[in-house]
């Protein structure tokens, strides 16, 4: 399984729709809202949280599409599918592989992003930990919506349409998170709300994800 | 018996392609499939590979592992020969491919990203997937697609001391293949007609 971990992560670094593109796209983000909203402080701080959030949840999505197709179109999917590998854990292994080169690239910075907000030094943490709790779960849920649209022409159309109302509650409990320890207020229930989702597709949406590889090579 | 086919029935899609498949295989075996352009080959190896679950009819598989090469060659064009390799050889928990990359021949094109390789070469490395998984039971789907000469013998070569080690084969071909012992099967005797629903033969009785 580890060879797995290694390949996704090396053809993140190289094929250029990975990591620098995840990246690149959430640091965009990140740079040109204040530039589109303005110079207002305290306007900026308060939407911070969902700047963050949205462009994690966005930059996660960018790369999710190739996840499959690339080892469809080669073969490499039936391949695994018949290798002494249970394709649940294979399905896992791409999800840890793709939140490496996104979610957790993007936690770490996020302290730093945060102090180009203005945020409190105390409450770069919880930035830190909302996404790095977080992150795990949108690409769990991204993961899950590659492996149905496996095949179709038009997915990535598609597949954003799928599995935004999943991203929701990730969305709005990681935000809130930062958002409640930054006015002072009670920060372990949405941070705990949020660590139960990303819990939850972890435990099911392989079993999904599995079943819908197996549909699509049909 | 390594293998034993009764009266499977092959699904594309939403239709059935392929009706009452019966055969044998046994150690030590190989079998050539023939059959016209979409009368079912893939299909029948995908199916045999359980790539494309069953929905009726049986197979009984008793080989330690079935290694199915299809018409793609499991190959990422970013990475080089050497970690394709690796990758396949992390998969079917092996800890060695020097006996494979000696045997096809690969050891100077081993640091050569896949996407500068030509089509035979590809294949070539494609074939040392099939014997790094050291499985028993190879589904081959025309393996010497791309090959030249050379290569095909190389390709005869494999097949042979595959099948000297007890092993079994499937092989799906167009051109005939100078072996002794091949049990040729023609499957155009299962095909049927085209259009023909799924659920009409899943919700059919067995016969």
């Amino acid at each position: 399984m580890i060879s797995i971990l290694k390949r996704d992560i090396l053809l993140s670094f190289r094929s250029g729709t990975g990591f620098s593109l995840s990246l690149s796209f959430f640091l965009l983000m990140i740079i040109f809202t204040p530039l589109a909203i303005g110079p207002d402080h305290l306007m900026l701080k308060k939407i911070a949280p969902g700047v963050l959030w949205l462009s994690a949840l966005l930059s996660c999505l960018l790369s999710i599409e190739h996840i499959f197709q690339n080892d469809f179109e080669d073969g490499s999917l039936e391949a695994l599918l018949i290798a002494p590998i249970p394709l649940e854990s294979t399905i896992l292994i791409k999800t840890l592989a793709h939140w490496i080169t996104s979610g957790l690239i993007i936690a770490i910075i996020s302290p730093c992003i945060g102090i180009l907000y203005n945020f409190e030094f105390k409450n770069l943490l919880w930035i830190f930990l909302s996404l790095l709790i977080g992150t795990p779960g949108l690409s769990m849920i991204g993961v899950f919506g590659a492996s149905i649209t496996i095949g179709l022409k038009k997915g990535g159309l598609l597949l954003p349409v799928l599995i935004m109302p999943f991203y929701i509650p990730t969305l709005i409990f990681g935000s809130q998170t930062i958002t409640n320890s930054e006015n002072g207020a009670e920060v372990a229930s949405p941070f705990i709300l949020m660590t139960g989702i990303t819990a939850l597709v972890l435990a099911l949406m392989p079993f999904a994800a599995a079943k819908a590889i197996k549909t699509s090579l049909k | 018996m390594i293998l034993c086919v009764e009266n499977l029935y092959c699904f594309r899609g939403s239709f059935a392609i392929l009706s009452k498949v019966s055969f044998e295989l046994d150690y030590g075996q190989i079998i050539s499939l023939h059959g016209t352009n979409g009368s079912g080959k893939t299909t029948l190896l995908k199916t045999l590979a359980q790539v494309i679950p069953t929905e009726k009819g049986k197979i009984t598989n008793n080989s330690v592992g079935t290694c199915f090469l299809g018409h793609e060659n499991c190959l990422k064009s970013d990475l080089t020969v050497s970690e394709n390799l690796q990758f396949w050889t992390g998969i079917y928990n092996q800890t060695s491919m020097d006996e494979e990359i000696s045997t096809l021949n690969l050891k100077n094109i081993l640091d050569i990203p896949t996407r500068q390789l030509s089509a035979g070469q590809k294949r070539k490395v494609s074939l040392a997937r099939l014997l790094i998984s050291k499985s028993n039971l190879w589904l081959l789907d025309e393996p010497e697609t791309s090959l030249d000469n050379n290569n095909r013998n190389l390709l005869r070569a494999l097949l042979m001391k595959h099948l000297e080690k007890r092993g079994s084969i499937i092989l799906a071909t167009h051109s005939p293949i100078d072996m002794e012992n091949v049990l040729p099967i023609d499957i155009t005797q299962f095909k049927l007609p085209v259009n023909v629903s799924t659920n009409q033969y899943i919700d059919s009785d067995n016969e």
